[in-house]
């Protein structure tokens, strides 16, 4: 389900029919996606969705089957110079060169931009209690990945992408941390883009969100509008039911006996017109959590699958 | 599906299919040269030597079991095998016990299969305990000191030349020169007996060592022995820390790539100057025949050392066996020809403070250890052969920046594979350059022991006689390379146009340089190898590698 997506204009990423397939698997399939200036936009997938695919071809590190991408306005292939310098990225593998020290690694990032904010990165080292004469590989892997937060956020670039931002941090430093830093970036009129698989995270943090199983994408648009998007009916049958009822539009049946739940997409009024066919009768209505909208859809797709 | 019974049958599981590859090139490689060797060509012997020698090497090189560890930062003993239910010793012993076995089949393989049917007898017994030995020391040697890769590196360079030198003791008139020469009374025989049972305690000892480092770091403890720590200590707490500004990428860039690589070379030869000199200092100083051995010696080693290192610095990062390019690295705004061309920066600075360290040392050496009487007879030749002090002045600056130009051609050959991110094509590379130079170091030697070996040269290797037209063809197609890869990286601003001038500049220079060391060289009236030495020169100065280089990284970044 693809809900009201900003438009490629003024996007500071825009990705349209994207594939890419590794050793005849294909890991995209036809990815379209558009992420407007200033916001904080998820991806969010279960391990091996194409997440990390799809970041490496935002920072042109993976060249497309098929397909564009555009990050700034540029090819991030054909112009890498442009883009990247634009873009602050945060590895999930944390691939910093563990000889360096702290300082040095700041000195050294800082040579390849123009607009480094020497004494934001000095803050910033502050803050996170990072010590200059430490050598990379000597520090803890949640001070790594602070390390590369401060190099990737000190040049203040127009798009922050972050793969993974929160594998290694503890839940303190990632709640006061990670998500303050975030909303700092998009309050100054950056974007966030970052991947996860943590949905309370995305669900706390962001405001666009897109959704991506098995290399397609399955959900994109606002965070707010997708939640209202989808309802969950609680039910009840005057007869108890020994199988799960058929309900055409519904993503999801869960119960027994005469106590059912239904997600399903709006507008409701038809399903509920079905339910009252199949004698049943609706107790309560209410807004889903990202989670389950997430695990119904994947069941969905996972039973989609195996019939076909 | 296979059934994996036993830890031990998924570690020699895991070791065969990682080294399979390297067995089947040394399997091919012995093949070939059985196959293409003729048993009575004067070359045979040396052929195949060369070729068994290559062949332990890529069958040992496969055992060393190690993981790029980020941490380290140089491959140790993998770590995710510290959470098996196996023992240490079965942990350690068992990739030891395969390595062991294995270089003594590719060794006994040779032998039967190679060098037998091509007339040669060599022995079967302390050979197989020599390389056994050595296979145990390496491994021991590359599992310890995790995160201490110059020590390792240093400690693999004095391994690597005694390994490279110390079977000359077991050949009997090797040796009983040498027991002469100490003034031994001992029987050779008893001698090697003797040289057998210390590689017996040697092996032992090294399968010792290892099991110590690996069940040190399996509880956690990097180090086995805790002084070094407080060594390292004191070290660091009196470093006084200089936060470092760049002024521009492009210093930054030379300074990570020095620190990551460019050093390893000039270290090196430091520790191989030290090993060498201080050793035959000791036992024979002012010796004639030690002068002039030293003196090769010192001249040849940067050659030989440029090509191994160049190996390994020609990937995006020497201290590790991945060819894929760090991300770090890799998403930094600068262009893939300018990255290259920093790299193509430190081999140069590389290699201009190696021949500076040698040049050094031996004005140092000859100056105040050497006899120099041993130049006399090769200085008198060289006065006879150029007149005017000028050209003699000409001929040594001229040959002093030739040798260097060679170093810096050997030290880039491999940078494309390297750069490339596709291991086939990498170690495809790497085999046929270290095939070649085994082969070119096999002949070199057996060609010296014969004085007319030049004016029979074209007797044994007829194709010799075509050697003008092979230059002429390799001129021709370098130059059709190098129109296209440069066009091809100015369309699509792969290079910045400083990085582009700069490196047809030194090519410029560099090709004029040689050619100048030609026309002061060779006397008037050689024309042949006066015309072919010229157009060598246009082969020698890398233009073409960096190209591909620069096409490889830019395919590699963007795959």
């Amino acid at each position: 389900m693809k809900l009201p997506s900003p438009s490629s204009n003024g996007a500071v990423i825009s990705i349209a029919g994207l594939h890419k397939t590794f050793q005849r698997v294909s890991v995209l399939k036809n990815v379209t996606l558009h992420v407007p200036k200033g916001c904080v936009f998820g991806l969010v997938g279960e391990n091996g969705a194409g997440k990390t695919t799809t970041i490496k071809h935002i920072l042109g590190l993976l060249k497309p089957d098929e397909g564009q991408v555009t990050v700034c306005g540029s090819n991030p292939i054909k112009d890498p110079v442009k883009v990247l310098s634009q873009v602050g990225y945060l590895s999930e593998l944390r691939d910093l060169p563990g000889w360096m020290r702290v300082d040095q690694l700041m000195a050294y990032t800082q040579a390849f931009y123009s607009n480094w904010d020497a004494d934001f990165a000095e803050t910033l080292r502050e803050d996170f209690g990072l010590d200059p004469a430490k050598k990379v590989k000597h520090l803890s892997q949640g001070q790594q990945a602070k390390a590369g937060l401060l190099v990737a956020l000190a040049y203040r670039p127009e798009l922050l992408a972050l793969d993974e931002p929160s594998s290694g941090l503890d839940p303190v430093v990632r709640r006061d941390m990670l998500e303050v830093i975030i909303r700092r970036v998009a309050n100054e009129g950056r974007t966030v883009f970052f991947s996860s698989h943590l949905l309370d995270e995305i669900e706390r943090v962001c405001d666009h969100m897109a959704m991506i199983h098995q290399g397609e994408l399955k959900l994109t648009g606002r965070l707010d509008d997708l939640r209202e998007s989808y309802c969950q009916l609680t039910l009840q049958f005057r007869h108890e039911q020994s199988e799960s009822p058929c309900i055409t539009r519904a993503l999801e049946v869960t119960g027994q006996g005469k106590h059912w739940k239904v997600l399903c997409v709006q507008p409701v009024q038809s399903v509920e017109k079905e339910i009252e066919a199949l004698g049943g009768k609706v107790l309560n209505r209410s807004t889903p959590g990202l989670d389950q909208i997430f695990f119904a859809i994947v069941k969905k797709h996972t039973r989609h699958s195996q019939q076909t | 599906m296979m059934n994996i019974a036993h830890p031990i049958i998924g570690i020699t599981w895991e070791i065969w299919a990682r080294s399979k590859w390297k067995w089947l090139a040394a399997l091919i490689c012995l093949f070939l040269c059985r196959l293409m060797c003729d048993p009575s060509s004067a070359l045979a012997p040396t052929l195949g030597f060369g070729i068994t020698a290559l062949s332990i090497f890529l069958v040992m090189s496969s055992y060393h079991f190690t993981e790029g560890d980020r941490k380290a930062g140089f491959g140790s003993f993998p770590k995710r095998f510290f959470t098996m239910p196996i023992t240490t010793r079965q942990l350690v012993w068992t990739p030891m016990g395969l390595g062991t076995f294995s270089v003594i089949c590719c060794y006994l393989i040779a032998v039967y299969f190679l060098l037998r049917p091509l007339g040669q007898n060599p022995a079967i017994g302390w050979p197989c305990l020599y390389l056994s030995c050595g296979m145990a020391s390496f491994q021991a040697i590359i599992w310890a000191f995790p995160d201490r890769r110059y020590l390792k590196l240093f400690l693999l360079s004095i391994f690597a030349t005694i390994l490279a030198l110390g079977w000359l003791f077991f050949l009997p008139h090797m040796l009983e020169g040498t027991l002469q020469q100490f003034g031994i009374s001992s029987s050779p025989r008893r001698f090697q007996q003797g040289l057998m049972i210390t590689l017996i305690l040697w092996t032992v000892g090294a399968y010792l060592f290892a099991w110590l480092v690996v069940k040190a770091q399996r509880v956690g403890r990097e180090r086995f022995w805790s002084g070094w720590q407080g060594f390292n200590q004191i070290i660091k707490a009196r470093r006084v820390h200089r936060k470092k500004v760049f002024s521009n990428a492009s210093s930054a860039l030379f300074w990570m790539e020095w620190h990551q690589s460019g050093k390893v070379l000039p270290w090196a030869i430091l520790i191989l100057m030290l090993v060498t000199f201080i050793p035959t200092y000791l036992t024979s100083p002012h010796n004639e025949s030690e002068t002039m051995a030293a003196t090769i010696w010192m001249l040849s080693t940067p050659l030989v050392l440029s090509l191994v290192i160049g190996l390994g610095a020609s990937k995006p990062d020497f201290w590790k066996p991945e060819l894929n390019f760090p991300l770090f690295q890799a998403t930094k705004p600068i262009r893939a020809g300018d990255w290259v061309y920093a790299k193509l920066k430190v081999a140069f600075a590389s290699v201009a403070v190696t021949w500076l360290i040698i040049f050094l040392s031996l004005v140092i050496w000859i100056g105040h250890m050497g006899d120099l009487n041993v130049f006399e007879p090769l200085w008198m030749f060289f006065k006879g052969y150029q007149r005017h002090t000028l050209n003699r002045a000409l001929f040594i600056i001229l040959g002093a920046g030739t040798l260097m130009l060679i170093s810096l051609r050997l030290y880039l050959l491999s940078l494309p594979g390297g750069l490339s991110g596709s291991c086939m094509y990498y170690y495809a590379m790497n085999t046929c350059i270290v095939a070649a130079l085994f082969c070119s170091i096999a002949f070199a030697i057996r060609q010296s022991q014969d004085d007319s070996s030049l004016l029979k040269l074209h007797q044994i290797w007829p194709a010799i006689m075509k050697l003008p037209w092979m230059i002429f063809g390799a001129v021709l197609i370098k130059c059709l390379g190098v129109a296209r890869v440069w066009y091809t990286i100015q369309r699509d601003s792969i290079a910045s146009n400083n990085s582009i001038w700069w490196i047809m500049v030194f090519w410029a220079l560099s090709t004029l340089w040689l050619i100048a060391f030609v026309i002061v060289a060779i006397p008037p009236g050689v024309t042949w190898l006066y015309h072919l030495l010229l157009a060598s020169t246009l082969l020698v100065c890398p233009l073409l590698s960096p190209g591909l280089a620069m096409l490889c990284y830019f395919r590699n970044r963007s795959r």
